[in-house]
């Protein structure tokens, strides 16, 4: 188990690395620096060059990487420009946001999608079976974004019933009580987390439903059901615990696919997480604010992936074996 | 697993109910305006901030000496109105002003605004390691010194009649007791940046990254209270984020609105659109220069060439079929809305037959393939067009129709902003679509278009536009000692730069606000909408919907 952990800590180790270097490379290929984009007031090219200066943007590309790499190792994640601040502090105000936003879209997701999966394989080829099916698929192939919008559009301002964007009312809530704050927080994040698991449910749920079929016609299964133990419980402690265990897989492969999907989600219903800061600042080529959120979008995928493989090995002894 | 299944839709009923039951309240209540708008403050330390949110912000936080008037007049003291000082006193021989401050201004702290913190401002502005971009617009003062405790002299190399404005108006004056113990290089990261403490019309109250910053009204302001009580900028992800916030009445007040936006306004009852003047031109600019610089761009290095181009265009159709036709036709580099614009000004006319005729007399001659060539070089040029903006994607579409018609081929090449903008600096293109927010000082032209700023390399001139009859006018406009000689020398200038053609001119940009139907704007200047924003107020009708939500909280 140690074995499995050391290695795998390694293999992200290693994915960081390469992340964070092609990521510092597409970025200063792009023509264009921080202070080509100043598109409100203008800054004279003096004022420019010297923070061109202090920031080492006027030294050889592999100078800059040299400088970016020794910043990291000390921990230092560097100074957003746009932000005009060190990017450890907006990391701060940011990251909790996206983690709070996609941890409730992947905790929920996975329980709508296997309570799907399980109905649906339970009730094969019945009404229920193909309905659920198709509504699944039809939220899943619509585009995010016109998810989203469609969301915003019918449950924000055709039916006024929750905010249309945004974490907090900004008018009250500075006369907010914690309990007020905690409620119109979860009412902000309705909207944005049904986008979330609209988008990724249905994906679970053919995979927990073709998960469940597998192990119904498993020979443990036939067993039992010729000891005469009841379909309920046959269900939930022989097929559905078998079924499981390969969505555990699922889980770390859908964490970078919840992330892309918080990119438009957080910029659709303005939500101020690591999607809305990292658009803002590809588009002013803030290139410390962009190589740190990409790493550590990468650092939370690898570590969520790390997770899923750890939990397999505990869940199932084959793996732990091998 | 009945109950379990209900869970949700009873939490989602919940939710609704909680938020459902705040709407209803209505009271006597504070008034709050809301603006929604994409982008969140950089600093609010006006020294460090380069962005439109932070100068909003920092305008009703912190004073200058003095204001622009609403004429936009920066030639000269006349028209602008008193702020922090509340009279000046030029010395006999101009080379210093002194600004007599308001004895009543004080810090939102408690304590009086004194002179020493304009002298301290002064040095922040100029310091190297703070590297304002406020800066070089002050390089014409020679020093600031305090004569007592409400009078600061600016001292001036020499006389200019844009003394007063870069005096005056150019810097915001900051709180000296709270500051001076921080080191220049280290201001970046003061806690003041996002807790500031300033002497304007309104207070600071909060700031949530990426979502909200709130100011309130501050009822000591030494020029009395301003008329709105809260002020919210409420950040939004996109433009249709934005809209979603006016039109659901989460928001008030968006500053720009888009064509379709426009339409929309108009059919919502709660909400209206107001039109106000922009400082942004747009043009056509053209690259004198080869790429690289390698001699004379072939086609664009002709005068003849460029000024048929120019004639080839029916600005007026372009424009109407983009915009309407209320738009405004740009005349040069400057709009409507700056004192030295004449409507009379000379302008290229719209002859297809003219340009073609000009373009043969220069040995453009036409191809079998409707394209014009000179020593075997085609007239074809491409124009680089920022992906982002649709109308200016629209109207190069339609340029290329135009220029067909006179056997000129241009390729339209999108590019996001900042290649845009990289690309022009390396002087890599042949055309571009720019979108320029004019200076409201006059003399900007001479930064943008003379022939040192060309030869300077950095964003200005980049189309190597160079004229010395240019040079001349525009350098006496600057010198001369009268506001009435300056305007004149100044649309010399403008004149020379209009027959010239560095760039075809296309319109004046168009702004449209959107805001609640009880909101009433003071007059919104050209070069800051916001200048006004303590005399804005907020009456009878439907306010945004979330301001009754506060009121039942009982803010205020």
């Amino acid at each position: 188990m140690r074995r499995l952990l050391a290695g795998r800590l390694l293999q992200g180790l290693a994915v960081l690395w390469v992340v964070a270097t092609l990521t510092f490379a597409l970025l200063h290929l792009a023509p264009g620096d921080p202070y080509s984009y100043q598109s409100d007031r203008r800054v004279a090219p003096e004022v420019a060059a010297h923070w061109r200066h202090v920031y080492c943007l006027d030294r050889p590309l592999p100078a800059q990487y040299a400088c970016y790499l020794a910043s990291l190792a000390r921990g230092d994640l560097g100074f957003s420009i746009s932000q005009s601040r060190p990017v450890r502090d907006i990391l701060i105000d940011y990251v909790p946001r996206t983690l709070e936003l996609m941890s409730l879209g992947l905790l929920l997701s996975f329980a709508v999608g296997i309570a799907l999966g399980v109905l649906e394989a339970r009730r094969r080829g019945t009404f229920a079976d193909w309905g659920s099916r198709g509504i699944a698929l039809f939220f899943y192939s619509m585009p995010d974004f016109w998810l989203a919008l469609m969301l915003a559009l019918v449950f924000a301002y055709w039916l006024p019933i929750f905010p249309i964007s945004g974490i907090e009312n900004v008018i009250a809530a500075p006369t907010y009580g914690w309990w007020q704050h905690a409620v119109d927080h979860l009412r902000h994040l309705v909207l944005p987390v049904t986008a979330l698991v609209l988008m990724t449910c249905a994906g679970i749920a053919r995979f927990q439903r073709a998960a469940m079929l597998d192990a119904i016609q498993l020979e443990f299964v036939v067993t039992a059901r010729a000891k005469g133990v009841s379909e309920s419980v046959i269900a939930r402690h022989h097929v559905l615990r078998n079924a499981l265990l390969p969505i555990i897989t699922l889980a770390g492969l859908t964490l970078p696919m919840l992330l892309g999907g918080a990119v438009l989600v957080e910029l659709v219903f303005s939500w101020p997480g690591m999607g809305f800061i990292t658009a803002t600042a590809v588009g002013s080529r803030d290139y410390a604010l962009v190589t740190s959120s990409v790493l550590v979008t990468s650092a939370l995928v690898v570590v969520g992936t790390i997770a899923a493989d750890l939990l397999y090995a505990l869940a199932d002894p084959r793996v732990r074996a091998a | 697993m009945r109950i379990a299944s209900c869970i949700p839709a009873i939490l989602l009923a919940l939710l609704a109910a909680c938020g459902g039951s705040d709407r209803s309240a209505s009271t006597a209540r504070p008034t709050t305006l809301v603006i929604t708008l994409p982008a969140d403050a950089d600093n609010l330390l006006p020294p460090l901030s380069t962005n439109e949110t932070s100068a909003q912000v920092g305008a009703v936080l912190f004073e200058k000496l003095a204001e622009v008037g609403d004429s936009l007049n920066v030639v000269g003291d006349e028209g602008f109105r008193p702020s922090l000082a509340d009279s000046w006193t030029w010395a006999p021989d101009s080379l210093s002003i002194a600004f007599h401050l308001d004895p009543k201004a004080h810090w939102q702290d408690g304590v009086p605004v004194r002179a020493s913190d304009v002298v301290y401002s002064y040095r922040l502005n100029t310091s190297k390691d703070v590297g304002s971009a406020v800066g070089p617009l002050l390089a014409g003062i020679d020093s600031v010194t305090a004569s007592d405790s409400v009078t600061a002299v600016f001292w001036f190399h020499a006389r200019s009649l844009e003394q007063f404005l870069n005096a005056g108006t150019q810097m915001r004056v900051l709180p000296a007791h709270l500051l001076q113990n921080v080191p220049d290089s280290s201001l970046k990261t003061a806690p003041f940046d996002r807790h500031p403490i300033g002497s304007g019309p309104y207070k600071f109250v909060r700031w949530v990254s990426g979502s909200a910053i709130e100011v309130s009204a501050d009822s000591t302001f030494h020029r009395g209270r301003p008329k709105i009580d809260r002020i919210i900028w409420s950040i939004a992800g996109s433009p249709d984020a934005a809209m979603l916030r006016l039109f659901s009445g989460e928001a008030n007040f968006m500053e720009t609105l888009r064509k379709q936006d426009i339409e929309q306004i108009g059919k919502h009852p709660n909400l209206k659109a107001v039109r106000y003047p922009s400082m942004t031109v747009f043009y056509v600019l053209f690259s004198e220069r080869s790429r690289g610089w390698h001699g004379p761009h072939p086609v664009f290095g002709d005068r003849d060439v460029r000024r048929a181009l120019t004639m080839a265009v029916d600005r007026r159709r372009a424009v109407s079929t983009v915009f309407d036709s209320s738009t405004l036709l740009a005349l040069g580099p400057f709009t409507s809305a700056l004192s030295t614009y004449d409507p009379a000004l000379p302008r290229l006319p719209f002859a297809r037959d003219s340009a073609a005729a000009i373009l043969e007399r220069r040995g453009w001659v036409m191809g079998k393939d409707g394209v014009r060539h000179k020593g075997g070089i085609p007239l074809r040029f491409s124009l680089l067009v920022p992906g982002t903006s649709t109308q200016r994607q629209q109207m190069a579409v339609l340029l290329q129709d135009m220029f067909k018609h006179v056997g000129a081929r241009m390729d339209i090449e999108h590019v996001d902003f900042p290649t845009m903008n990289d690309r022009m600096e390396k002087h890599d293109y042949d055309a571009a679509f720019e979108g320029m927010t004019v200076d409201a000082t006059p003399s900007g032209i001479r930064q943008e278009w003379s022939t040192s700023a060309a030869r300077a390399g950095g964003p200005s001139n980049t189309g190597y536009y160079s004229n010395p009859a240019f040079d001349v006018v525009i350098d006496s406009a600057v010198g001369a000692s009268s506001p009435k000689v300056a305007i004149a020398q100044y649309r010399r200038a403008y004149a020379t730069l209009i027959g010239d053609a560095p760039a075809i001119w296309l319109y004046e940009g168009t702004t449209v606000a959107g805001m609640g139907t009880d909101v009433h704007p003071a007059h919104m200047r050209a070069d800051m909408w916001w200048a006004h924003l303590a005399d804005w107020s907020i009456g009878d009708g439907p306010a945004a919907r979330s301001a009754s939500v506060a009121l039942a909280a009982g803010t205020h």
